[in-house]
């Protein structure tokens, strides 16, 4: 890694500013294609994203430019990045949630990836009304459209 | 604050990209949901159906039902929706007709399927060729058993990075080679039965030949496994030399045979960018003996000096 590395300052939705290196900001492709294109303002905006997630989402990006960097990816420190990673996710709904719509907007992928595995693991192995039930999804389907879905799809609900 | 339902609220994006995550039939589960989760499922790119889990706890009678309303859905899907096809795994064993999965896997590959995994077995199957013409292909994994591979002449593999093949028999010795010599970009390569498969087409005078071959067209591999016997066929200077980019390797139903462990010795000098050597033994050798083999390999010099060895 290179010994001086610029610095880029991010600022959230509520004011608040954090300063990365360059590698760690360019984990989202949004703000790296900002800069390919010629941005030069002092500080990025992240104006959908709020100063608690932005410093989660910061975290997760200084964790990974480290591995990065760390010899390959078969090697113990990508069992170890799992780990941590199974750990930064668990937190509740509503954060999964922000941490998602925050990965989508800065477009970082793995991060997108592991929220989104995440919800879709809270899925699996549950009964319909289990997972209306884990996300307060609430059926607007009249018993007859509920009873029409079921049979258009009869496999999936053996 | 606990009691909104958020997730409704996410994108198509996000909701297709979060189904993405679970095997088929549980993604057009979550169409039985609410009315905003009907179509979801439709936009998701990959397709992933494991008969053999679906039917592991049911009975007989059942079974076939469940087969028959799996084929009708099947159909569906595939041929009536037109958007590209990112991801297909089919395991259906053999309780889908031949000819049904020659026409799946034939619409997987015009909708410009990228990662194609199959473990069928049925009666007489005969891959379709089609199959090696998607240049989209990135990722081949085939688990044929009592299926022959047909590999037509010359059709190039230009994207393919990653095969494993398990249980495959080719349909005759040009197959094996139209198909080693076509996947100029291949980083990960596995083939449990190698060395049989190369045994059951009766390909014996070039045998020597089949990992050559395919190292010398496959400049880019980065992961390989393969028997014992092939890499003893290997001869030395020739081959390794192209092993540059060679990160992980694995050895299976290692026999603790002389010539092997000079292979191994002779890996481990000259691959510099190895970062995991795996040698698994057959069941019969013992621990002693194990202990003996990494003392010999730990103590031989190294080129990589990341590289971890794993006797197991």
């Amino acid at each position: 890694m290179e010994s001086t590395s610029k610095k880029v300052t991010l600022s959230s939705s509520d004011g608040r500013t954090f300063e990365v290196e360059e590698a760690v900001a360019f984990q989202s492709q949004t703000i790296k294609h900002l800069y390919e294109t010629g941005y030069t303002g002092d500080f990025i905006p992240v104006p959908n994203v709020t100063g608690d997630i932005l410093s989660m989402v910061l975290r997760y990006c200084e964790k990974h430019v480290d591995s990065d960097t760390a010899a390959g990816k078969e090697s113990f420190y990508d069992n170890k990045l799992k780990r941590w990673d199974a750990l930064f996710v668990k937190v509740d709904q509503s954060t999964l949630f922000d941490l998602i719509l925050a990965a989508d907007f800065m477009n970082i992928n793995s991060l997108m990836d592991l929220t989104c595995k995440t919800v879709a693991n809270m899925m699996k192995g549950k009964t319909t009304e289990e997972i209306r039930g884990t996300f307060n999804i609430k059926n607007d389907y009249t018993p007859e459209a509920e009873e029409m879905v079921r049979r258009e799809n009869q496999w999936a609900f053996e | 604050m606990e009691d909104v339902d958020r997730i409704s609220d996410l994108p198509d994006s996000i909701l297709t990209h979060i189904l993405s995550f679970l095997s088929t039939k549980e993604a057009v589960g979550t169409s039985i949901l609410s009315s905003r989760w009907r179509y979801i499922f439709t936009l998701v790119p990959n397709l992933h159906f494991d008969l053999v889990d679906d039917l592991c706890h049911k009975n007989l009678e059942s079974c076939i039902l469940h087969i028959k309303s799996f084929i009708s859905f099947f159909d569906k899907p595939l041929s009536l929706h037109e958007t590209s096809l990112d991801r297909f795994h089919l395991k259906c064993r053999e309780m889908v007709h031949g000819p049904r999965v020659y026409s799946w896997i034939s619409t997987a590959v015009r909708r410009g399927v990228k990662h194609l995994d199959i473990s069928i077995s049925p009666d007489q199957f005969t891959s379709p060729g089609i199959m090696f013409t998607c240049r989209s292909l990135t990722t081949l994994k085939l688990d044929f058993t009592c299926s022959v591979l047909d590999v037509p002449r010359g059709v190039p593999f230009p994207n393919l990075k990653t095969l494993h093949l398990k249980s495959v028999e080719f349909l005759s010795d040009d197959t094996t080679k139209c198909l080693l010599s076509s996947c100029n970009n291949l980083e990960d390569l596995s083939s449990c039965e190698y060395a049989d498969l190369l045994i059951n087409v009766k390909w014996s005078s070039s045998m020597d030949k089949g990992l050559e071959i395919l190292l010398s067209s496959s400049p880019e591999l980065e992961k390989l496994a393969c028997h014992q016997e092939v890499l003893s066929k290997l001869p030395e200077k020739v081959a390794y030399c192209l092993l540059s980019k060679l990160k992980v390797m694995e050895i299976l139903g290692f026999r603790n045979d002389k010539d092997v462990i000079e292979k191994a010795k002779y890996i481990l000098k000259n691959v510099g960018a190895l970062q995991k050597l795996t040698i698994r033994t057959l069941p019969n050798i013992s621990e002693a003996k194990k202990l003996k083999m990494s003392e010999v390999l730990l103590g031989s010099p190294r080129e990589s000096k990341h590289c971890c060895v794993l006797i197991v």
